[in-house]
């Protein structure tokens, strides 16, 4: 039969408040508490008293019966601040008091901490995006770069004709696909702009499994020596050039 | 001592709320002499508690304290019922009663209701 009644939340909250508020002064002196309970005390004899006991009897019954001064006026000041945050409030004061007296070493304190969490945050956003947040590709692991080693280049590139019989050669690899890096210069859209781009194979996007915003991604033969150019634009690009658009990427 | 009852937790602060309407304005030795009374004796009060218990429910806004002078002309600090704390009793009273209705009908030998 603990809690037959229940508690509210906004007189919990207030009462909280209250406390808080205690450690800074707005709080019954530790004197009212010592006033209160004496005169309780006093109260209390009088009647034992007159119930016909000894003055020394009477105290002694009083005492026991609110169950030790000290004790209660312990729990009341308890009840009158929040006890955890009146300790940690005591600790901080004592630690800038002590801080403040050597500024010396007060300063070889703030910046070897400075430097442990400044490593520490570098590293952490290392781990973070290698280890814990690796590409957000699928499979990742399966995932391989493959050049051609020629005389004077280890990796060197491979030609897009090369490329094609290495693909319809392939044995050892689910898919492959090529890009290559080119600039381009945008014109006719207001300030001409260059942008940087890459020529891919048709099966670049659908080996990484990435899907367009809108519209859709090259056909299988659009890579096919002699064809049209075909392009796929970013969701930068299009909102920075063409405005804002349904869902917006993806056109020719 | 051993055939008195002690207080069930979360019941003082309803005592004591029910004290202050019955009495008006009252001091914690008042309150607490007022609750054994009610009981019959048959409570056992240990003063401690009533103390913390009535700084929660000043600081809960359901009483506010005044000094004034005792009876005995003695000083004393007197707490009355605040409109918060009224509505608080109210509704304390509303659900007391609903739960010892509840396990009354679970005590009360078995009858088609």
């Amino acid at each position: 039969m603990r809690r037959l009644i229940p508690h509210s939340p906004t007189r919990n909250l207030r009462a909280f408040w209250i406390r808080l508020l205690g450690l800074f002064g707005a709080r019954r002196s530790h004197h009212e508490i010592a006033a209160e309970l004496d005169s309780h005390l006093q109260m209390h004899i009088d009647d034992n008293l007159r119930a016909g006991m000894t003055q020394k009897e009477a105290r002694r019954q009083a005492l026991i019966q609110l169950g030790g001064m000290e004790q209660t006026q312990q729990t009341l000041r308890e009840r009158n601040t929040l006890p955890w945050a009146e300790t940690l409030a005591q600790d901080l004061r004592f630690a800038v008091r002590q801080l403040r007296k050597s500024p010396g070493f007060a300063a070889v304190v703030i910046t070897t901490l400075a430097l442990g969490i400044g490593v520490n945050t570098a590293l952490f956003s290392i781990v973070n995006t290698v280890l814990l947040h690796p590409i957000a590709l699928p499979r990742p692991a399966e995932l391989v770069a493959v050049d051609a080693s020629k005389p004077n280049f280890e990796r060197g590139s491979i030609s897009y004709p090369n490329f094609r019989d290495w693909q319809r050669d392939n044995r050892s690899f689910s898919a492959l696909a090529v890009f290559r890096h080119h600039g381009f210069l945008l014109t006719g859209t207001g300030e001409s702009e260059r942008l940087h781009g890459e020529y891919v194979s048709s099966s670049l996007f659908p080996l990484l499994e990435v899907k367009p915003v809108l519209g859709r991604l090259f056909a299988p033969d659009e890579d096919e020596i002699g064809r049209g150019p075909v392009v796929l634009i970013g969701q930068g690009l299009w909102a920075r050039k063409f405005g804002p658009i349904p869902g917006s990427s993806a056109a020719r | 001592m051993s055939d008195k009852t002690d207080i069930w937790q979360g019941t003082l602060a309803l005592m004591v709320l029910k004290t202050l309407e019955t009495m008006g304005p009252q001091h914690g030795y008042g309150i607490a002499r007022r609750i054994e009374q009610t009981s019959g004796d048959r409570l056992s009060l240990n003063y401690g508690t009533l103390y913390p218990a009535l700084l929660k429910l000043e600081q809960e806004g359901a009483i506010a304290s005044e000094w004034g002078m005792s009876d005995n002309n003695r000083k004393a600090k007197f707490y009355r019922l605040t409109r918060v704390g009224r509505r608080q009793l109210e509704q304390e009273t509303r659900s007391w009663e609903q739960a010892t209705a509840i396990v009354a009908r679970f005590l009360s030998p078995a009858e088609e209701t």
